[in-house]
């Protein structure tokens, strides 16, 4: 008998909060994509007298980055908070998708946004990349 | 706010307009309404996968050519940096705007994208 085919699900609608615990940011409308990606880094493999290869560490380092548009009139929005707490330590909770219900949190390192557009007309977007300190948690919905 | 709220009131701070919510049964010179034209469910921001796009009709006077042109000319830029602050304004055009007697008035309308809110 086949496996029953695993539920997959599409980017969106959810909700990303970036902030203070008690004061979060919801930017779920200025962004127009966004992912936690994990990047590798790994130590050169030694090899011991004996001739066995010993593999280097492993450690993975966690990043949320994305593209939103920048709300540069609100001084309690997203770039506000960019510029005035760059570099600081925020609180996050991403839901790409409150269907599937799987909710990362964590902490991140903000970082300015940037500051004017590319093309006369179109909305100003931003390009991000925060830095995760530690690993993100994810809190899977519970199944029926 | 709903999007077609938020482009009424843009319309109201265009003097010389009169916005309304829907078509108005009467339009007259100064008449302004949104129109929905397409939803899109690519593309959307993280809170909302539909991107809806919209046209605001604006209707100019018809008694002389020249008054329609000026009024046009003063008037679109006036109504496009309105609608503006409510959404990305993606282009502008004339338009004729069949009655319903069969008769038409010069006009033009707006094509927009309100901002999600």
């Amino acid at each position: 008998m086949a496996s029953p085919e695993p539920d997959t699900f599409d980017l969106g609608p959810g909700e990303l909060t970036i902030g203070q615990t008690a004061t979060p940011v919801d930017v779920s409308c200025l962004v127009n994509n966004a992912k936690i990606a994990a990047s590798k880094d790994q130590g050169d493999s030694t090899t011991k007298l004996c001739g066995t290869v010993k593999p280097g560490r492993v450690t993975y380092t966690y990043a949320l980055s994305g593209n939103v548009d920048t709300d540069i009139a609100d001084s309690a929005g997203l770039f506000a908070l960019s510029q005035d707490h760059a570099g600081e330590e925020m609180d996050f909770s991403f839901t790409p998708s409150t269907e599937a219900g799987t909710e990362a949190t964590g902490k991140l390192i903000i970082d300015p946004l940037d500051f004017g557009g590319d093309t006369m007309g179109d909305p100003m977007v931003s390009d991000f990349e925060f830095a995760v300190t530690g690993k993100p948690t994810y809190t899977y919905a519970t199944t029926p | 706010m709903t999007a077609r709220d938020a482009i009424v009131e843009a319309l109201g701070t265009v003097t010389g307009l009169t916005p309304s919510t829907t078509t108005p049964v009467a339009p007259v010179p100064g008449s302004a309404w949104p129109r929905w034209v397409i939803t899109n469910y690519q593309g959307g921001k993280l809170c909302a996968l539909a991107v809806h796009d919209y046209d605001v009709w604006v209707v100019l006077p018809n008694d002389v050519p020249e008054e329609t042109v000026e009024t046009a000319d003063g008037l679109l830029a006036e109504v496009a940096t309105a609608l503006g602050k409510v959404g990305t304004v993606i282009s502008a055009q004339p338009v004729a705007i069949q009655l319903d007697d069969a008769s038409t008035m010069p006009g033009f309308r707006v094509r927009l994208t309100p901002r999600k809110r």
